[in-house]
């Protein structure tokens, strides 16, 4: 069964550059625009194996959207990562400690990604 | 193209909108409505960088880079936003806007073309960008990679002294084995991995994290904590604790636990911990024992500057270039290193640096000198000396080891190996995203336009045939048939074209956005202080009409800020305040969208304005007595009309308001001034809201059919050939106690025949109104009125102005769609 | 469904998640003498085996994958080191 992937960035070309390679590695992958959006996905029943998000984005930001989706009874254990630039390291830690596994660094794509996934996901 | 690098110059276009916009709402916001909007400018500018490296554009990447990481200085208040700030930026996003129209023009094999054109002015943006950082802690370019001073993490530097206790632990078997594979040249790591409590809650796993290790030569799991009875095991908070010793380099291991790089300890192990490890472990103060270093007698702030100094060269070694003068660098740093060991007390000459530096130098690289620092010994010079070692030392552990010290691997550098990105393909593959929003090329809705025009075209035809099926071949009920299924097609052909026409439909946003940037560098420019108000931004027109105002309003701006808007000095001293308001406002109002530019500046004289006509010969002397002041005020659309004192090199470039109002009367809009001397001017656009559908009213001139658009038609009449009179050579008659003058369509198509009167002698009028004046074309006959699609005439017909298009009708004939403005 | 039941015999298959943790600790109180058959288990979650760390219980079948065999191996026999090349038993 292939596993699915939530990504959450405001940004649709990159939404559109994860999704595509994503696919073409085989993942299910479910979008949401920004915070807020993404956890109505996630309270209304789409259970992810893997959450990446954006941090900047606007109504909710990837910091509150990690807290409030750790705190969700069926997201306790989802590996979830952040997508930041090779610059922020601080919001690298701020993220591990609100609950984020681990980070990407854009531009991310192709087989990298997947490499990452499948070192946070067991079974992908 | 492909879809995402059109996805991405689409979305690139709207956040360049959206920065500029912020930028100029950041210069009036008060204090407090700062904060927000700098966060918000930072996110835009970020995710636009993030996106232009999914591209090989390193142009564009590199000047948002620099401006991100500006907005990210002035965000966190280490540098202050200003005006020159905020040019700046605006300056470099019109770089970035000019890169995405070059790349939308150029790109078509869905790679962006090389934009390497630019890269000399990229690279003086960026400086100039980072040069307002010059104060503030300069943040690390991104050319620069943060792994590049961490690579001599892995050089087997241990010594006896440094290994600690846990070595006992292993089986002699294991060190036996160890020992050979270190000698058959292994590069071996010892690996202790304690996962902190909540990492489950974190989506970890660690015990996954080891399983995708290769095989360990050795390995312990143990626990931080002895078991407690099962019923009282939390099974979601982690007491374990991994300890490996694997065939594994150093930077593999830091890389594969780059997460957790405060929950492991990485130790790369040598021949020399294993042969002495009985030893050390029996005298964990073994340190003490050893001789002084030389340089004992140094002050801690030498050793310190000595530190620094070794650090300096270090970098200095490890920079990815390799310039013309690398051999001069490398000698540098030879000689530097010389005199740092001098003062330290060792000799030079028996350091082994002349035969490091001669290799480098042979090598063309600082490789060789690295290793060289990496196998001295130095004061508190930490990447020869990994401390985790020190920290691991700590009372041999037992069985299950207890000991809580973790100093983290490669303490000094964490940030270097942690920070090391993974590296990703440059470009994702193409495909289709499932986004609410269809971002669809023109050309196709273009094409649904024609195929429902020859819709309503083959719709009209069914009347026809119905007439047929009853005149013809007498079948009545077949003929009501038809008439009731052309009902149907009609209503549904009716619905289409609506709904293709509100596809084509933009906002005037569209075209208002580039007011605020355009005021507000104008009116810096002329040193004016002006206040834009835009409103009604979402009104929608049909593309083509909002497309065709772009021109027409800038250069409408334009002559406000240049000639209706006064200096803030004026402005005082006729009891203004001292900064002007311009207006850009737009309505619906039926089936015409109204767009009024209005301004408080000094208005339009309407004596200046006779008098300047006067003197360029627009008017005669008659004429200057006669006008009204709102006659003499409308002559500015007169063309060749120039109102300025001096042409300035903003909207004096000799097109005048003839020009603007004829590219509104070209879209069927009209134009209307109103302005009162000291009070201030203000134009009204009525536009269609759509030109896709024309109405028309078909006429019959010399025995063709041809169309007039509804909306210049004023009224049809019937007119007796006795009340046409002859005044000044010119046909007239007197319609409402008006005097029309009369033109026959014949003449002026010049179709040789005379025009056809009815049986009452009356001759067919249609009174058309060409901006205020009214003006009777005498036609044969005048029909009913339809609606068509109008098509522009292609080829040499496109050059006949008097006619406006061409229209397909129901029974198949062509019919030309006559353009009166142009005719007369 | 991992994990299946047949005879005080927990049969686990595939992957045994961070969520199947509690349940298998459940199992593990309710039968102290309970026996595991791990010969399809491809994965278990950290959680997972520290539960069996602390539990102990007797492993029936070891994972047909050498790998995790060797590391469960290394976690559940009593004795604290093992060192997999003296180790024959694969």
């Amino acid at each position: 069964m292939s596993k699915t992937i939530l990504v959450v960035d405001d940004s649709a070309t990159m939404v559109m550059s994860l999704k595509a390679s994503l696919e073409m590695a085989g993942f299910k992958v479910e979008t949401a625009g920004d915070g807020v959006q993404a956890l109505t996905k996630l309270k209304s029943g789409v259970k992810p194996d893997l959450i990446i998000t954006d941090i900047n984005m606007p109504n909710m930001g990837g910091m509150d959207f990690i807290r409030n989706a750790r705190a969700l009874p069926g997201l306790r254990f989802t590996p979830i990562l952040a997508l930041t630039t090779e610059s922020q390291q601080t919001k690298r830690d701020e993220a591990k400690k609100l609950g984020a596994t681990g980070w990407l660094v854009k531009p991310v794509g192709g087989t990298d990604l997947v490499k990452v996934i499948k070192q946070v996901l067991p079974g992908a | 193209m492909s879809a995402l690098l059109n996805q991405f110059l689409t979305e690139g276009r709207d956040f360049l909108e959206a920065i500029g916009a912020k930028l100029l709402e950041l210069e009036r916001a008060s204090e407090p409505e700062q904060g927000p909007l700098m966060v918000e400018l930072f996110r835009l500018v970020h995710t636009l960088k993030g996106n232009s490296g999914l591209f090989d554009i390193p142009e564009m990447t590199r000047v948002l880079h620099a401006a991100e990481d500006l907005m990210d200085a002035v965000r966190d208040g280490r540098v202050e936003f200003s005006r020159d700030l905020a040019d700046h930026l605006l300056e470099a996003m019109d770089f970035v806007s000019l890169l995405i129209d070059e790349i939308a023009e150029a790109s078509g094999d869905g790679q962006p073309p090389s934009t390497s054109g630019h890269a000399r002015e990229a690279v003086r943006l960026g400086e100039a960008l980072r040069g307002l950082m010059a104060e503030s802690i300069q943040t690390p370019d991104a050319g620069d990679q943060p792994d590049a001073a961490s690579a001599s993490n892995g050089a087997d530097s241990g010594s006896a002294s440094e290994t600690g206790g846990w070595l006992d632990d292993l089986p002699e078997s294991v060190r036996d084995d160890l020992q050979n594979l270190l000698a058959s040249g292994e590069s071996l790591c010892r690996l202790l991995y304690r996962p902190e409590e909540e990492c489950f809650f974190k989506g970890e796993d660690p015990f996954f994290q080891l399983t995708q290790l290769p095989e360990p030569i050795w390995r312990r799991v143990g626990a931080r904590e002895d078991w407690p009875r099962l019923a009282e095991l939390d099974a979601y908070r982690c007491v374990l604790e991994f300890e490996l010793i694997l065939s594994t380099d150093v930077e593999t291991l830091i890389e594969h636990f780059r997460y957790v790089p405060d929950q492991v300890e990485i130790q790369p192990l040598s021949a020399s911990m294993l042969d002495t490890s009985v030893s050390t472990a029996t005298e964990p103060d073994s340190d003490e024992s050893e001789p002084p270093p030389p340089w004992a007698g140094l002050s801690p702030e030498a050793l310190e500057s000595i530190r620094l100094a070794l650090e300096a060269q270090r970098e200095i070694l490890t920079l990815g270039d390799s310039p013309a003068w690398l051999g001069g660098r490398l000698r540098a740093v030879g000689s530097t290193l010389a005199a740092i060991l001098t003062s330290l007390g060792r000799d030079p000459a028996t350091s082994g640096l002349g035969t490091a530096l001669e290799a480098a130098l042979a090598t063309d690289s600082g490789t060789y000198l690295v290793r060289w620092l990496d196998h001295q010994t130095w004061p508190e010079a930490k990447p020869a000396a990994p401390e985790p070692v020190r920290a691991a030392i700590v009372t041999p552990a037992p069985s299950h080891p207890t000991t809580t010290a973790s100093a983290p691997t490669a303490a000094s550098t964490p940030d270097e190996a942690v920070n090391e990105p993974v590296k990703f393909g440059r470009r994702a593959e193409d495909q289709l995203a499932n986004l609410r929003t269809l971002k669809v090329d023109q050309a196709k809705i273009d094409r649904l336009m024609n195929l429902i025009g020859e819709m309503v075209v083959a719709k009209n035809a069914l009347p026809y045939l119905a007439a047929r099926a009853e005149d013809l071949y007498g079948v009545r009920e077949l003929s009501r048939e038809i008439k009731t299924q052309y009902g149907v097609i009609n209503r549904i052909a009716e619905e289409m074209q609506d709904a293709i026409m509100q596809v084509r439909m933009l906002p005037v946003s569209f075209v208002f956005q580039r007011f605020p940037r355009l005021v507000r560098d104008i009116a810096h420019k002329l040193g004016k202080e002006v206040r834009l108000i835009m409103e009604g931004e979402s009104t929608e027109a049909d593309k083509n009409i909002i497309e065709s105002l772009a021109d027409p309003l800038i250069h409408i701006v334009r002559n406000s800020l240049d000639h209706g808007l006064e200096s803030p000095a004026e402005r005082r001293a006729a009891g203004k305040p001292p900064e002007g308001r311009l207006t850009i406002s737009a309505r619906q109002e039926s089936d015409r969208v109204l767009i009024e530019i209005s301004d408080d500046g000094r208005g339009i004289d309407p004596d200046v304005i006779r008098r300047k006509a006067y003197e360029k010969g627009i008017i005669d002397e008659a004429a200057l007595e006669r006008l009204n002041d709102q006659e003499a005020v409308n002559l500015v659309f007169a063309a060749g009309f120039s109102t300025a004192e001096q042409i300035s090199d903003l909207s004096g470039r000799g097109v005048g308001m003839d020009v603007v109002r004829n590219a509104i009367a070209r879209v069927h809009g009209s134009i209307d001034l109103r302005s009162r001397v000291g009070e201030g001017t203000r134009l009204r656009l009525s536009l269609p809201l759509s030109m896709a559908v024309t109405n028309v009213m078909i006429i019959e001139s010399a025995g063709q059919r041809f169309g007039v658009p509804m909306d210049a038609v004023a009224e049809t009449v019937r007119v007796a050939r006795r009340d046409i009179r002859v005044i000044k050579k010119r046909l007239t008659t007197v319609l409402r106690g008006r005097l029309v003058p009369l033109v026959a369509l014949n003449d002026l198509l010049a179709l040789d025949a005379p025009q056809l009167a009815n049986d009452d002698d009356e001759l067919a009028v249609l009174v058309v109104r060409i901006e205020k004046e009214y003006l009777g074309i005498i036609v044969d006959d005048c029909r009913e009125t339809i609606d068509i699609i109008l098509k522009p005439l292609a080829g040499f017909l496109g050059d006949l102005t008097g006619y406006s298009g061409s229209a397909l009708l129901g029974d198949g004939s062509v019919l030309l769609i006559l353009n009166p403005r142009e005719l007369l | 469904m991992p994990i299946e039941v047949s005879d005080n015999q927990l049969v686990v298959r595939e992957l045994l998640s961070v969520e199947d943790a509690e349940s298998l600790l459940d199992w593990l109180i309710q039968h102290p003498r309970g026996r595991l058959d791990l010969t399809d288990c491809t994965h278990l979650h950290a959680a997972n085996l520290q539960v069996l760390m602390a539990a102990r219980p007797k492993i029936a079948a070891w994972p047909s994958r050498d790998a995790l065999a060797d590391w469960l191996r290394a976690a559940l026999i009593q004795e604290d080191t093992t060192h997999v090349q003296d180790d024959s038993g694969g």
